[in-house]
């Protein structure tokens, strides 16, 4: 990134587009819920990143900018899909269709189910993307930025402009409400919990 | 498993910490470890499902096929705020918010527009003050002579004097050797001024004079000094003048230790100003001829903007070589700027013959 900073090397920047790419999809899917427009998202945060080129300066930190570019993206976006109101194929159905919690796109045979044996059944991963869809924004975006993009606690503290110690308990909060959410498929959840 | 609502707020940093840092777990007693782990298997979990979103094939391509299209665009102005205020808070509020730099531009502005707004108005342009003085000389026309200001007091004068620079030495009878700046308000283009071309009349005898034909002996002799005698600068050097006409005065300081130029005044000053009709027509005229010294003073600075409202004063006074001398600095502050002081200069050798002297004397 620094040689794309200073010197525009557009092959540097290929390669953040090739590194960045797919956890900035995911991590805008899980807000904007339609594929199509999500994808034209991602897009324009590169476009947006590439025309920030003048004003970075090497610190270490473009996932930082990355992310920050996609979730201020990914929050305009929520602003203007409440006008929308259309089905999303991600989009759990909440009831819908007579089949409560299930999205449209798992209704019907998604491209998107893993077929790597190794990988999560696909009831598990819908369990746990529909848990994720179901948290509330300020940790949602805390869980997914430290889960897609593999950010740490400092660098989405920095990205929000909020403290450590908010960023940890709001993905404290996160990950207690999809241990609820996932209680019944957790042999470990004896039943004995309270929360 | 443990309900993390019973945990305690040092429980629930303690889990927090390691959720951030895994080495920590190591340090969690068995009820937390457990709680931490499940978090921890879950977050895995999520993450595996996270990564495991199809992403088009050919996004790749196409985010490339985009950033090439931009690069090839008229480059435009970067979009959004700085790095370091773009991470928290990129978005359309933020991109609307006024720069900081906004009301300092403004502060900035409206300076400037006092600035030349007071620039701009007659009190402070000289050229409007010469085009408004003909404004000035209708406006004075029925005011008497300048009163005495606070500062006109004798001592001040004679300090004001001694804090001249010394007069050229060489001052001669010929008005001054061209080149030579010669303080005209010393000497008179080096001739001594006669006495009968003065108007102002010798102080009456009685009390307010009774130390004026002592002094103006001693002025006379003193006369002699180099620098001729010219219009007084100074009261001492002025029949009638407050000291004369015995009006008090701090005690002198350093009189004797006047430069030579200063001491000439006095002489002249008998001769210049000639006595008043009484005591008080005296003061008057002593602090004209003190006016008008100030006035050159002004003019020779550059300060004709505040010199010619004094000139134009004074070329209604009832003495005619003083109102000369203000002719004559009216004329030559025109012709510091530029314009044709010869209206001046004739008004003035129409009071005062040998005026030309001086005015050669000061364009030097």
């Amino acid at each position: 990134m620094t040689a794309f900073a200073d010197d525009g090397d557009e092959a540097a920047f290929a390669e953040l587009v090739r590194r960045y790419h797919r956890p900035v999809f995911a991590f805008l899917l899980r807000f904007v819920g339609n594929r199509a427009r999500t994808e034209e998202l991602t897009q324009e945060v590169f476009v947006r990143l590439l025309r920030m080129k003048g004003r970075y300066r090497a610190t270490g930190r473009f996932r930082t900018l990355v992310f920050s570019v996609a979730r201020n993206l990914a929050i305009d976006e929520s602003r203007r899909a409440k006008f929308r109101r259309h089905l999303s194929l991600d989009a759990p159905g909440r009831g819908r269709d007579g089949d409560p919690g299930r999205s449209l796109g798992e209704r019907i045979a998604g491209d998107d189910v893993p077929v790597d044996d190794a990988a999560l059944a696909p009831t598990l991963r819908t369990r746990i993307l529909e848990a994720v869809d179901e948290l509330p924004d300020a940790q949602r975006e805390v869980f997914l930025m430290r889960v897609a993009g593999g950010m740490s606690f400092v660098e989405i503290a920095e990205t929000l402009e909020i403290s450590d110690n908010t960023v940890k308990s709001r993905m404290r909060y996160a990950l207690e409400k999809l241990r609820v959410a996932l209680a019944d498929l957790d042999p470990r959840e004896d039943g004995k919990e309270t929360g | 498993m443990t309900d993390p609502s019973m945990l305690s707020p040092e429980d629930l940093d303690r889990l927090e910490d390691a959720l951030d840092d895994p080495r920590r777990a190591a340090e969690l007693p068995p009820a937390l470890r457990a709680l931490h782990d499940r978090y921890v298997h879950i977050e895995a979990q999520a993450r595996q499902a996270i990564e495991a979103t199809e992403v088009p094939p050919d996004l790749e391509a196409r985010i490339l096929g985009a950033v090439r299209r931009e690069l090839e665009r008229v480059p435009v102005p970067p979009e959004g705020p700085r790095p370091e205020t773009t991470t928290p808070a990129d978005n359309e509020v933020t991109r609307r918010r006024p720069r900081w730099w906004m009301p300092l531009l403004a502060v900035a502005g409206a300076a400037v527009i006092v600035l030349v707004w007071t620039k701009t108005t007659p009190e402070a342009d000289p050229a409007r003050a010469i085009e408004s003085r003909t404004v000035h000389e209708a406006e004075f026309e029925a005011e008497p002579l300048p009163a005495a200001a606070p500062d006109d007091a004798p001592a001040t004068t004679r300090e004001h004097t001694k804090a001249r620079p010394p007069v050229a030495e060489s001052q001669g009878a010929a008005g001054g050797r061209k080149g030579e700046r010669v303080d005209h308000d010393e000497s008179y283009g080096g001739l001594p001024l006669p006495q009968e071309a003065a108007t102002v009349e010798e102080p009456a005898a009685g009390g307010g004079s009774r130390a004026a034909p002592a002094k103006r002996k001693k002025r006379r002799a003193r006369r002699s000094a180099p620098g001729g005698g010219l219009a007084p600068d100074t009261l001492d050097d002025v029949p009638g003048a407050p000291a004369a006409a015995g009006v008090k005065r701090p005690a002198a300081k350093g009189a004797s230790s006047r430069a030579p130029g200063t001491e000439s005044q006095q002489g002249r000053g008998a001769a210049a100003p000639e006595q008043a009709a009484d005591g008080s027509q005296e003061d008057e005229l002593a602090l004209s001829w003190k006016t008008l010294a100030r006035a050159d003073r002004d003019r020779r600075r550059g300060r004709c903007d505040r010199a010619e409202p004094v000139y134009a004063k004074l070329t209604r006074a009832g003495d005619r070589r003083l109102a000369a001398r203000a002719h004559a600095g009216l004329g030559l502050c025109a012709e510091a700027r530029g314009g044709d002081g010869a209206s001046s200069f004739a008004r003035a050798r129409a009071l005062d013959s040998q005026i030309d002297a001086f005015i050669d004397a000061e364009r030097n």
